[in-house]
């Protein structure tokens, strides 16, 4: 070795050597650190913060009393963070003890929920009111946005029955129910009262804000009964640079669960066992499962673009979405593009605000038609028809073979009708807020909504079997509304008193009108109803039209007091005018009063450290609904159909008297009265409300017979009903597990009310019961089969029929009689109480975790326990007395061995229980971290209605629980999907 | 700048606080703006009669309960919870469909021609408005008629505006008095005319035959008079010189029959204006459509019962209305149907049992008993036909003549006999009742006559086919239940017209 290698090495080894001297020394130099984690409000320490060590995963929480410890080199830098406050980052040295002070995150404790023509924070509520971000809704396929809102929310009841993409979803508020009238709340979408909610992207909107009782929905007035939603789409914040935001999604649709129909084998084995049946029986030749030709695995995709930006005085979002639902049931599907601006503009020293915001739809559904069982029902016939029946005949035609009557090929059905609608919504609205002098602030906003419908339906002369008229039909519908609203709100602090009030005036006025040409007999099926002058029969009454208007006035007033952040009480009073009452009642009162006291905030509770918030609310109400229809509250003549002059014997319309003029016709009114507790424990580590409610409507709008003479008409529409619903409802979410690995949040919501038919009579009009729920289907035309009964002591949905009694020694059904005996015909069995469609109770329990900061899971169960439905499909395909020419389940076949030789007949013997647990939605998603130029990217799996517990053996056990009667599953439940999703969302 | 906003706001708070809530109807016509003349408005009083051969239920409840028609359960098809069965086999209860139908229908032309005679009231004196008010208290008048032929007692409403709003009900006879009374009264103001759908002085007279004819019923008690009274009636029918009998037995019933000389008054059914009259979808086959190239597919149900089929001779042309044997499509190929298994159409006139299903073959339970079409189906025919249905017919007065004469021991044979020799039969001599019965339950078939007929020669409660024998109280129909609902008072007892 010469020198320089030497000193070369020994260099090295030098090197070596320190380094090995400052690892093991900065070994040595590694101590512990402990500290405690104290809050900055009220110094009381913080279990459960998350300590880390900055740009690792390294770190610790701290324990029960708000100590943590943890190994440290010198200058290391902890990150140190708690839900709900401010994450701190301190520098730490080993073998010190320090304490770290964490402040309330600012928007936790003010955070905000939207109230009606203004906001509040949640803190501050005096009302049930609930709210619902954008990252809390549910995940997986929507339908609608209003499918994002499932069990979250107390009370809240969001249901479809079946799973139709092109049907949307029913929901119902604390109950909300009524004779006749529309129960669907309010929507409120950007402050614009009565916009349509699914013209809206589910990735465009913020927040859902709920105003349950009726001190908070006062503020609507007369369309407040049956609660308000409000939804604030997204708009754009001060940040450097745009933010970019693309989401999409794929997904596959499979049948849950379908029909135990019997197979072509099965069947022709059958009938070869039993020679009676075999003398009327046709084989058709095949081995058809007409399930598997009417049912295609679905798909659904989503696109969704959304850039938004701004600064301190402008800002700016702009989304565009794309939607494509392909149902489960062939023919069936719906595509929806949806563009959205939203745009807000500051001015005169912040002084003035102007935003705008504009949304367009453009929605292409494909239907089916599957109400009933009628000649063009698509699940009827798939269900009826014999499984021995080929699809296509030897000349590869449709196979049509008349069995029965009304039989028809399914495919062939959806094939040739052509039924299919465009519609297109606009929305758009302009509204400015200026800060007269500091508190005072007048509001203008103007909204205009225009929806367009266009329907289009034909059926080929070549359909059915022998000859067919043919029809065509195009139609126009539209509507659109005008909305003024102006607003004067004044705040004021003064001491410890604190005043925040509104004024307000609104004006809107909805028109509709329409326009539709049909024919018979088309010259030629190609063209089909585009080009109506080839159909050979148009008769008067062919084409027609329509057009309504109607107005709503009103003039409002709300009052927030709170005394030292301890007592609040809110007022508001709203006076509402419509054209739709009648002369004598046309403007109503609808005042409310709210009382909370946040028992937090007094001396006696600065000392118990676990609850953190507790507030007692106490409100009442009175709303209304006032969907009651236009004009039925005056007299006017119609147009009713083509007549015969008898006299000159020439051909004359007939015009009818409508119905008896109404002076006093009014709107629908609630009472309200609500109690309710908010609660937080442990810095709302467990934090909940429990509300109880009752509430009394009357007037309820029915259409009441009335003598004739001396009326005109025999119907009057007047206000007479009234209802009683009384409930609770429970939230509690909570954090059990907080770690620097794991986090977990869950929510559960329980709501349970019990609604009572208090009168359908007064003074004036009377009606001792309503008979509802008929029944139709083969074999059961006529006046007996009703199901359910509304009379007074009862509830909306309560079953009322015969009760089953066993089976006769000739097979015919039993039932029981008045005097305890059984009797075999229906007219004189005793009808009972056997049930009710509406549940007892609904629960819904999310969970949302996330795993090391990258991966998010989520999934929600939701239940209905304890409601009744009655299941028809079973009623009528669970007998074999239709055999041999109509399909039926394996249960008729069983029911066949054990002697049932009747036919199809009402009793609770086909009244099931609906109960059911359903795991809605459940989603895995990964966050890719530190990507280049990405703020996101999640890409995520999901999976809605993964399985379903239930013992009830048709379709679909949930029931929508609306109108008058409801629960019946008659072969009209549209297949529910289980979807399979993949997603990817990307922020830039 | 400030006060220019406040300015703004107060001004647009001022200018836009409309507070006008008035209706504003564009698609409708406000009741006071509506006007029609007299004889328009008439129209109402004859529109509930539109549904009598179908929804209104009074065509089911005249034919199906007597011994001609019937509708069979076939298998899965037309059972509808019995309220076809219960027709015929005299079982049926204030709930049945047809006898809940009728009710309304009736009481609606009552009220419209109340409403219009108190409208018209008025303006009396001038001679249309007068011979208009005629007309509607004649149309009232049948109304109360068919109440009373049907319901028994009923209330007897004639006024509009005052009227009790829960009346009770009245006697049959004395409300047979008041309106024998005023179509009497109201009969020379009819002038003359050709209409067969208005009131016409035929209609008038026919109505008078009618009434006269069946007082016994009505009546409770025989009034040998009335025998008379309603020969003589039927003597004015004949001497207007308006009415003939066709040739042909079925011409009074083919599709274009609105000039038939054998029609007297009829409900103007059309196949696009005036529909109604879908009889022949309850009779015909599914295959049938192929026998008239029809553009919909008829539901299969209705049939002649077999024995009343016995009752025609060989040689009635009146048989050339019945569908029996094998069917052919319009260009003569035979039809086979499918749905039974590809067997031949043939209707076999033979039908097994009222309530047919396991153990019946397909032919039989789909192809029995001989369907009608005595009414023209014509080539193409939809879903409602354009055929006028006779409710009065020339054919019927002869008959009433006949009757009214044996009744009162004198002779009949003149005018059965142009009925019969028109028939293609052979005449008869000395007719007795019984043979007058037979020859309407042939002639007046499928006419919604048969119910009054039978029980006018008090057969109404024989048994025959399914049927066993009835009770006297199933001669009337019991008051439906929902009218007693709407009004209790129905069901207490009835009381005299001054009550």
């Amino acid at each position: 070795m010469n020198n320089t290698m030497l000193k070369q090495t020994k260099y090295k080894l030098f090197l070596l050597m320190m380094l090995l001297l400052t690892y093991s020394s900065s070994f040595a130099q590694t101590g512990e650190v402990t500290g405690t984690i104290i809050d900055a409000n009220d110094k009381s320490t913080i279990p459960g913060a998350s300590i880390l060590i900055k740009g690792t995963v390294m770190g610790t929480t701290s324990d029960i009393n708000g100590v943590f410890r943890l190994s440290v080199k010198p200058n290391t830098t902890l990150v140190i963070s708690f839900v709900g406050y401010k994450t701190q980052e301190v520098v730490v040295q080993p073998n010190t003890n320090i304490e770290v002070i964490l402040n309330f995150e600012v928007t936790a404790l003010e955070e905000l929920v939207v109230i009606g023509y203004g906001v509040q924070k949640k803190s501050d509520r005096t009302g049930a009111v609930q709210s619902i971000t954008a990252a809390e809704m549910n995940s997986g396929v929507l339908t609608d946005p209003i499918q994002g809102l499932q069990s979250k929310i107390a009370g809240v009841m969001v249901s479809k029955k079946g799973g139709d993409p092109n049907s949307g979803f029913d929901i119902k508020i604390r109950g909300a129910s009524s004779l006749v009238t529309n129960t669907s709340p309010l929507y409120v979408i950007d402050g614009v009262p009565g916009a349509d909610p699914t013209t809206i992207a589910p990735e465009d909107i913020e927040t859902f804000n709920i105003l349950k009782d009726a001190s908070a929905a006062a503020i609507y007035g007369s369309r407040g009964a049956n609660g308000v939603v409000i939804i604030t789409t997204k708009r754009g914040t001060e940040r450097k640079g745009a933010q970019i935001d693309f989401n999409t999604f794929f997904s596959l649709e499979k049948v849950a669960h379908r029909l135990d129909l019997v197979s072509g084998e099965d069947y022709r084995k059958f009938i070869s066992e039993y020679p009676a049946l075999g003398t009327s029986f046709i084989d058709g030749g095949a081995n058809t499962d007409w399930q598997d030709q009417i049912f295609r695995t679905g798909s659904s995709q989503n696109y969704n673009l959304a850039f938004s930006g701004g600064d301190s005085k402008t800002s700016y979002r702009a989304s565009l979405s794309h939607q494509i639902f392909n149902g489960l049931v062939i023919g069936s599907d719906k595509t929806r593009t949806i563009g959205r601006i939203n745009l807000d503009q500051k001015a005169l020293n912040d002084r003035l605000t102007i935003s705008t915001g504009m949304s367009a739809t453009i929605e292409n559904n494909n239907y089916i038609s599957y109400s009933g069982w009628g000649r063009n029902e698509v699940l009827f016939q798939a269900y009826q028809r014999n499984p021995t029946d080929p699809l296509r005949d030897s000349a590869g035609q449709f196979y049509e073979i008349e069995r029965v009557f009304q039989y028809y090929n399914p495919v062939a059905l959806v094939d040739q009708i052509h039924n299919e609608r465009e519609a297109k919504r606009y929305f758009g609205y302009l509204k400015a807020d200026y800060e007269i002098i500091p508190g005072l602030f007048a509001g203008v906003n103007m909204a205009y909504t225009r929806n367009d419908d266009e329907s289009f339906y034909f059926e080929p002369s070549t359909m059915y079997i022998g000859t067919h008229e043919g029809y065509g039909r195009r139609g126009y519908y539209n509507f659109d509304s005008k909305v003024l609203e102006t607003t004067l709100r004044y705040n004021t602090d003064f001491g410890k008193n604190s005043i925040q009030t509104v004024l307000g005036y609104s004006f809107q006025e909805d028109m509709q009108d329409g326009f539709s040409a049909q024919g018979r007999q088309p010259f030629n099926n190609y063209t089909m109803m585009h080009d109506l002058t080839l159909f050979q029969s148009v008769n008067p009454g062919d084409i027609s039209s329509f057009k309504n208007t109607n107005r709503l006035i009103s003039f409002f007033a709300r009052g927030i007091y709170n005394y030292d952040s301890k007592y609040f009480f809110t007022a508001t009073l709203r006076r509402d005018g419509s054209s739709k009452f009648g002369v004598n009642n046309e403007w109503g009162w609808f005042p409310s009063a709210s009382l909370m006291w946040n028992i937090t905030h007094e001396q006696f509770m600065q000392n118990i450290d676990f609850i953190n918030s507790l507030r007692l609310r106490v409100g009442y109400g009175i709303t209304g609904n006032q969907e009651i229809g236009n004009y039925n509250d005056i007299a006017y003549y119609q147009a009713a159909g083509n007549s015969f002059n008898f006299e000159t014997g020439e051909n004359a319309i007939l015009f009818q008297y409508a119905h008896n003029a109404n002076p006093n016709l009014k709107w629908e009114e609630n009472a309200e009265l609500n109690i309710g507790i908010d609660y937080g424990f442990l810095h709302d580590r467990i934090s909940g409300s429990i509300d109880y409610f009752k509430k009394n409507t009357y007037d309820l709008l029915g259409n009441y017979s009335v003598p004739v003479p001396p009326n005109p008409v025999d119907r009057i529409w007047a206000n007479v009903g009234e209802f009683e619903v009384s409930g609770i409802e429970l939230f509690l979410q909570g954090y059990p597990v907080r770690n620097n690995t794991f986090d977990w949040k869950t929510s559960i919501v329980f709501s349970s009310y019990k609604q009572d038919v208090i009168s359908l009579s007064n003074e004036t009009y009377e009606w001792s019961q309503m008979q509802v729920g008929y029944l139709s289907g083969p074999g059961l035309v006529g006046d007996l089969n009703w199901t359910q009964i509304v009379r007074p002591g009862t509830e909306l949905g309560t079953w009322y029929m015969p009760q089953f009694a066993g089976f006769s020694q000739d097979g015919k059904f039993l039932f029981y009689t008045e005097s305890g005996g059984v009797t075999r015909e229906l007219e004189k069995a005793e009808r009972r109480i056997v049930g009710s469609a509406q549940p007892d109770f609904e629960l819904g329990w999310s969970n949302y975790f996330t795993y090391k900061k990258n991966w998010d899971i989520n999934f929600t169960f939701r239940g209905v326990f304890g409601h009744e439905v009655f299941n028809t499909t079973r009623l009528v395909f669970g007998n074999p007395i239709f055999l041999p020419d109509r399909n039926v389940l394996y249960e008729a076949l069983d029911e066949y061995r054990r002697g049932l030789r009747d036919n199809p007949k009402l009793s609770d013997y086909y009244l099931e229980d609906g109960t059911f647990v359903r795991l809605d939605n459940i989603s895995i998603g990964y966050n890719f971290s530190n990507v280049r130029g990405f703020e996101r990217i999640r890409l995520y799996f999901a999976s809605n209605n993964v399985f379903t517990i239930t013992g009830y053996t048709g379709i679909d056990p949930e029931i929508s629980p609306s109108g008058l009667s409801f629960g019946l599953d008659q072969y009209n439940t549209y297949p529910k999907a289980r979807t399979y999703t993949l997603g990817l969302n990307i922020t830039l | 700048m400030k006060k220019i906003f406040l300015l703004f706001i107060v001004l647009s708070l001022i200018q836009f606080g409309c507070t006008d809530l008035d209706d504003v109807l564009y698609d409708k016509i406000p009741a006071d703006e509506y006007v029609a003349d007299p004889i328009l408005k008439m129209s109402p009083i004859y529109e509930p009669m539109r549904d009598f051969c179908d929804w209104g239920g009074w065509w089911f409840a005249q034919e199906l309960t007597g011994d001609a028609v019937v509708c069979p359960t076939r298998g899965g098809d037309w059972d509808d919870g019995g309220k076809w069965r219960v027709l015929h086999q005299h079982t049926w209860d204030n709930n049945t469909e047809a006898i809940n139908s009728m009710w309304s229908r009736f009481y609606r032309g009552v009220v419209e021609a109340n409403k219009f005679i108190e409208e018209q009231e008025v303006f009396a004196g001038d001679s249309i408005v007068d011979e208009a008010i005629a007309k509607a208290l004649i149309l009232r008048s049948y109304y109360f008629y068919l109440l009373i032929d049907n319901y028994k007692d009923v209330p007897y409403t004639t006024q509009y505006i005052g009227a009790p709003e829960q009346p009770k009900r009245n006697f049959r006879k004395d409300i047979y008095n008041e309106i024998l009374k005023t179509v009497e009264e109201c009969a020379p103001m009819i002038s003359s005319s050709t209409s067969k759908t208005g009131v016409n002085p035929g209609m008038v007279y026919t109505l008078l035959a009618k009434l006269y004819l069946n007082h016994a019923v009505y009546l409770d008690e025989v009034k040998p008079e009335y025998w008379e009274k309603a020969e003589l009636a039927c003597k004015e029918v004949i001497d207007l010189g308006q009415y003939s009998l066709e040739s042909d037995p079925l011409a009074p019933f083919v599709t274009n029959n609105e000039n038939s000389s054998e029609n007297i008054w009829t409900i103007p059914y059309d196949e696009d204006h005036y529909e109604g009259f879908n009889l022949h979808m309850r009779t015909l086959h599914y295959n049938s459509n192929q026998t008239f190239e029809m553009v919909v597919g008829p539901w299969n149900g209705f049939a002649v019962i077999y024995d009343h089929y016995l009752t025609y001779e060989d040689n009635d042309r009146r048989k050339e209305g019945f569908l029996v044997g094998q069917q052919y499509t319009y260009n003569n190929q035979p039809i086979m149907d499918l749905g039974a298994g590809g067997i031949p159409l043939i209707f076999n006139p033979v039908i097994p049992s009222l309530v047919m299903g396991e153990g019946n073959t397909p032919e039989e339970i789909r192809n029995s008993g001989a369907r009608v079409v005595k009414f023209e189906v014509k080539r193409g025919a939809k879903a409602n036909l354009s055929n006028d249905f006779p409710i009065f017919r020339y054919a019927d007065v002869l008959l009433m003549k006949a009757e009214a004469l044996i009744r009162q021991g004198k002779n009949g044979d003149e005018e059965v006999n142009k009925i019969r020799e028109r028939a293609g039969l052979s005449t008869w001599s000395n007719v007795t009742l019984t043979q007058l019965l037979a020859e309407r339950g042939r002639e007046l078939f499928w006419e919604a006559h048969r119910r009054q007929d039978l029980i006018r020669f008090d057969e109404f409660n024989k048994p025959w086919w399914e049927k066993q024998a009835s009770t006297a109280d199933r001669k009337t129909f019991p008051i439906p239940q929902w009218a007693i609902e709407a009004n209790p008072n129905l069901a207490l007892p009835p009381v005299s017209l001054n009550d």
